[in-house]
């Protein structure tokens, strides 16, 4: 085991792992260093082999040396330590997996850690993604949200779960990311195509939810991070444990949240000619409640690490009865509980079972992924007088249980100057449903792909990737015979319409990547991508047939769309020294049979069913800029401005593409130190200033939303208590109670504010540590 | 070798990211104008004289064997679709459930107009004069012979597309809608008043109509209406229900406080004992919805 020490000849490797402590960097043989900053805004550096660390710009809490050679800890007996100069509490090198060193080659990645996710916490892990420039967040409800990334969600990115991709997109617009908030220690983010390592529906880009660090010595920690937030009473605990002993390793997690209807800065709001009441600035119906367990173990050496994970995810959440219907005063009145959730509401079950094993040997690394997942999604709501069964005795509206094997393999050499990697994904998908509404058939979808990538380290300054894949999917769609009933006396004609026949499509696509990453000095890092992605048409946009209450329209499939495609480059322009940050990117795609619902302009033939909409292809271009600077003003003192902006259109209506995240501008104000006192260790505190600019590019029958402007406040300090130290964690979002829309959000279709005021106190117990 | 390598290389590398920046500022991202493209149809009266028919909350009376329609539609790039629906508001807008009713049948009405009938595409109308009617008996399709449309609150609405898929939308209001209340001679038959004196007075009985059948359900609610906006439903103040309903409801259970069993039923002893029907402020309305046996409803209001 290793223990720090300031000479470095002490250091040892243990599983992998070298710790050295208050040290810095003279020389690293390493490709890749990345800066978590102390005021919790991520930014990275690369750096070249040889190159000299400028210590003196060492402000930051971690580093994270990514090791590219499997022969040694490179570079290590380089390494001379400096322990005055810097704040540095410990550095870690640690060799990552194949996929973490793929990815940070040659397109903009953003790495996210504890501490960041820790301050910016929100009921749905997409919120707290939505600071990031490059990635918003699509609201749903309270604790449900779907994160965006350059203005592409759904099946447009890969959630990647410790290293499966993590399943429930496919069923459309309703629901989030089924992952414990609490649960995501480290995030990867890779802004840009990402199809050649991840396959299909990786056009916009991944959000990669590491595996936990586990713990370096032998002992046990228990933990509890206890969350209240003010808007809606909402109560969040979890429980964490892990441990180490020897070879073996082990964590888990039991997470409860309990929220009640959440606030609005207003007292009425405008639907359909109808000024409609918000009783107690409360919307009715979107409490929920949610309870979430999981469970990590292994065996770790230095030349074989396997892990086994299993998570279980629960939640059931009130939908405010306007979003799937007309809302009319009487339905919005509270009944003196905003803790109860009636009808409509959703419920959610996310259960995986999955290992990750690596096994290193010689200059060659092998890993293998491997998981089981099972979604359930059940939407409750009163039975529909329209088409469905007049005698049906529950409130089942939409039920749809989906299983997903997936295996994922990946071999890399290591050469001198070279690095080739080889590797398959494996993916079945099973789908069944059930309740008195019909949306999405059954089906079975098989997905294989073979990729090869090349790292080419031209220079000491310079790396060429590239790669190719060829992948192969096939889906086998179940027709569904929807029973008849009269509308009159709305009992069963004996009769049934077939919602879609059966549908079974093949597909193949040969797709691949190139890029590069140049350091021209010490300074400055500049990556450019060219890379092609790839989508298969999913179940929904070849088969459905029903009504989305959501939108208030009928959705149809079309069986005979083909594989979206999408050529992108991307430039990637980093400058720092000791001071300073800019961080620049630039995209620019085509998007070949880029697939969007479009209305028929035509009313549906279903009861209730609005008008038409149906899944059509068409060319779309996508380009867009994100800027983050960094600029220490004085000691302690750092001003972050990011920005991000998204430009899209269809090629053949000439109209901007539905749900464009709208210009935004961020301007942080963050001040952080450390102190040496008795109690207090540490202390923060921030302002945050945010503009989102108005969204005029709308598409068709789309709202246009006006512009906000929010500020937030955030604070933390880390103290001594009762003999352990504590983090106390506190934050007020929309600090001035301003009415604004989300244009992303679910609830802008009905012309309803985004939450008010949010005040969160978080804290974090140490209960037991012999680590 | 390798220099000039990295020469090239950064030399290809740099002219792409330049051509990037070169592409992001002049690429063909420019829209249709929106203007008439982006338009939906506009629904509107045919004259000042003639509003929209039918209007809001209206009563359709006993004897009426039809509902007369008048509205004209405006598209500036030409209409697609109409569509003129009548659906039951039973349940309060989730459309909730209803059993088998001998002899009778919700009334519904899905009359869609196609671009081959328009006529003028740009510009629809249908007056009064015109005799385009929602049939209340076999006349209308999903009425069959021999059966009679239930009595009680329906939802009506006129919707339009036009040929680029733009559409009027409830949100915006630009989709009419309304509801209208169905009375019927076999419905119950329901007298309020109301005086500062005695509060909310009444008689409810069946009618002597041959279909009609006892009283199983009442719901009476005060409501607190936004005069300027006289076709919204209003803010509850209070209800009291009595009896089972048919209509399993979204606002209200279905199961109250037990009937009285002798009929006609006075409403002032229902009501005797709840100051909030005593009173009638501004803006305040008192709803009496009754059903009978077969799910017919007769809703009574007094303001």
């Amino acid at each position: 085991m290793v223990e720090p020490n300031n000479s470095i000849s002490s250091y040892n490797v243990h599983n992998k792992i070298l710790i050295l402590s208050r040290d810095s960097l003279k020389n690293s043989n390493s490709n890749s260093l990345y800066l978590f900053s102390k005021n919790y805004h991520v930014k990275k550096q690369q750096i070249n082999e040889k190159r000299d660390l400028d210590t003196t710009a060492v402000t930051y809490k971690k580093l994270f040396v990514n090791v590219n050679r499997n022969d040694s800890i490179p570079g290590a007996s380089n390494l001379v330590l400096q322990p005055d100069d810097i704040l540095l509490e410990e550095i870690v090198i640690e060799r990552n997996g194949i996929i973490d060193r793929l990815m940070d080659r040659s397109q903009p990645t953003v790495f996210i850690d504890q501490e960041f996710l820790d301050r910016f916490h929100s009921t749905a892990l997409a919120n707290s993604l939505s600071r990031i420039p490059g990635v918003q967040s699509l609201q749903l409800g309270v604790g449900i949200a779907k994160p965006v990334i350059r203005g592409m969600t759904f099946n447009r990115i890969i959630v990647n779960n410790k290293g499966i991709k993590q399943e429930g997109q496919q069923w459309g617009a309703d629901h989030g990311l089924e992952i414990d908030p609490f649960d995501v220690h480290e995030i990867e983010i890779v802004k840009g195509p990402a199809s050649l390592i991840y396959g299909s529906d990786g056009m916009g880009g991944v959000i990669n939810l590491k595996e936990r660090r586990f713990p370096l010595r032998n002992g046990q920690n228990v933990q509890l991070r206890s969350m209240y937030q003010s808007n809606n009473d909402a109560f969040s605990q979890s429980l964490f444990w892990e441990g180490r002993e020897n070879e073996w390793v082990w964590s888990s997690r039991i997470t409860h949240q309990d929220y009640a209807d959440y606030r609005v800065p207003a007292s009425e709001f405008n639907y359909a000619g109808f000024v409609l009441p918000i009783f107690e600035n409360r919307l009715k119906n979107t409490a929920g409640r949610e309870l979430h367990a999981s469970a990590s173990g292994g065996y770790h050496t230095q030349a074989f690490r396997t892990i086994f994970n299993l998570s279980s995810f629960n939640q059931t959440a009130g939908i405010f009865p306007g979003a799937i219907g007309i809302p009319r005063a009487y339905s919005l009145r509270h009944e003196g509980r905003h803790r109860n959730i009636e009808l409509p509401r959703q419920e959610n079950t996310h259960i995986m079972v999955s290992n990750n094993t690596q096994y290193t040997f010689g200059n060659s690394q092998i890993e293998l992924d491997a998981g089981y997942q099972y979604n359930q999604r059940q939407e409750l709501s009163f039975p529909g007088l329209h088409g469905v069964d007049p005698n049906i005795d529950n409130d089942l509206a939409l039920g749809l249980y989906l299983q997903t094997k997936t295996i994922n393999g990946r071999y890399a050499w290591n050469g001198n100057q070279r690095q080739l990697i080889f590797g398959f994904q494996g993916q079945w998908m099973d789908n069944n449903y059930d309740g008195f509404e019909f949306l999405l058939p059954a089906f079975r979808s098989t997905q294989l792909g073979l990729f090869h990538y090349h790292v080419w380290d031209i220079s000491p300054k310079t790396i060429l990737n590239a790669g190719l894949r060829y992948d192969r999917g096939t889906h086998d769609i179940q027709q569904h015979k929807q029973p008849l009933f009269d509308r009159g006396t709305l009992q069963p004609t004996g009769e049934f319409e077939l919602r879609n026949p059966d549908v079974v499509r093949e597909f193949q696509n040969l797709s691949g990547a190139t890029g590069i990453s140049f350091l021209p000095s010490e300074k400055t890092n500049i990556k450019i991508n060219l890379g092609n992605s790839f989508r298969y048409p999913n179940a929904i946009e070849l088969a459905s047939n029903g009504i989305h209450h959501g939108n208030f329209r009928h959705e149809l499939g079309d069986p005979n769309l083909d594989i979206e495609r999408g050529f992108q480059a991307d430039a990637n322009f980093i400058f720092s020294n000791n001071k300073f940050l800019i961080d620049f990117s630039a995209f620019y795609a085509f998007y070949q049979n880029y697939i969007y619902l479009t209305p028929t302009g035509t009313f549906s033939t279903l009861p209730s069913g609005g008008t038409l909409w149906q899944y059509r292809q068409d060319d779309a271009l996508f380009a867009g800029t994100e800027l983050f600077i960094q600029y220490e003003l004085i000691e302690n003192l750092h001003i972050n401005i990011s920005a991000e902006w998204v430009n899209n259109i269809n090629r053949n209506t000439r109209f901007p593409l539905p749900l464009t995240p709208p210009l935004n501008l961020r301007n942080e104000w963050a001040y952080h130190r450390k102190v040496d006192n008795k109690f207090v260790k540490k202390y923060s505190l921030g302002l945050d200033l945010v503009y989102f600019a108005p969204q005029n590019r709308v598409d068709r029958n789309e709202l246009t939303s006006p512009e906000a402007f929010l500020v937030h406040f955030n604070s933390g300090i880390d103290f001594q208590a009762f003999e352990r130290s504590l983090q106390c964690i506190i934050s007020i979002n929309n600090a001035f109670n301003v009415p604004y829309f989300n244009h992303l959000s679910r609830y802008r279709l009905i012309n309803l504010p985004e939450q008010g005021r949010n005040i969160m106190i978080s804290i974090k117990i140490p209960i037991f540590s012999s680590i | 070798m390798k220099k000039n390598m990295k020469a090239i290389l950064s030399q290809i590398y740099s002219s792409l990211l330049l051509m990037l920046l070169a592409g992001l500022l002049f690429s063909c991202f420019s829209t249709n104008d929106p203007g008439d493209e982006a338009t939906p149809p506009l629904i509107q009266p045919v004259s000042q004289q003639e509003p929209i028919s039918p209007g809001h909350r209206i009563s359709i009376p006993h004897d009426a064997d039809r509902i007369p329609l008048s509205f004209r539609v405006i598209s500036n790039t030409g209409l697609r679709q109409i569509r003129i629906d009548v659906h039951s508001a039973f349940d309060g807008h989730t459309h909730g459930r209803t059993s088998q009713q001998a002899f009778f049948v919700l009334l519904n009405n899905d009359d869609r107009i196609n671009l081959d009938d328009l006529g003028n595409p740009t510009d629809f109308s249908v007056s009064l004069e015109d005799n385009m009617n929602v049939f209340l008996d076999d006349r209308n399709p999903f009425i069959d012979e021999g059966f009679l449309p239930l009595a009680g609150p329906y939802h009506f609405a006129i919707m339009a597309t036009d040929i680029n898929g733009n559409q009027t939308q409830y949100r915006d209001n630009t989709t009419y809608h309304t509801t209208f209340y169905l009375q019927r001679p076999y419905a119950p038959g329901v007298e309020i008043f109301f005086n500062n004196n005695d509060g909310l007075t009444g008689k409810i009985s069946k009618t002597d109509h041959s279909l009609s059948t006892d009283i199983v359900f009442i719901w009476i609610k005060k409501v607190l209406i936004n005069p300027e906006l006289p076709h919204q439903d209003g803010a509850l103040i209070t209800e009291k229900l009595w009896g089972e309903s048919n209509w399993r409801h979204i606002t209200r259970p279905s199961v109250g406080d037990v009937l009285p069993a002798s009929f006609p039923i006075d409403l002032s002893l229902l009501t005797s004992n709840i100051e909030a029907f005593h009173l009638l402020g501004e803006n305040e309305v008192i709803y009496v919805w009754v059903e009978d046996e077969r799910g017919n409803i007769t809703v009574e209001s007094i303001q």
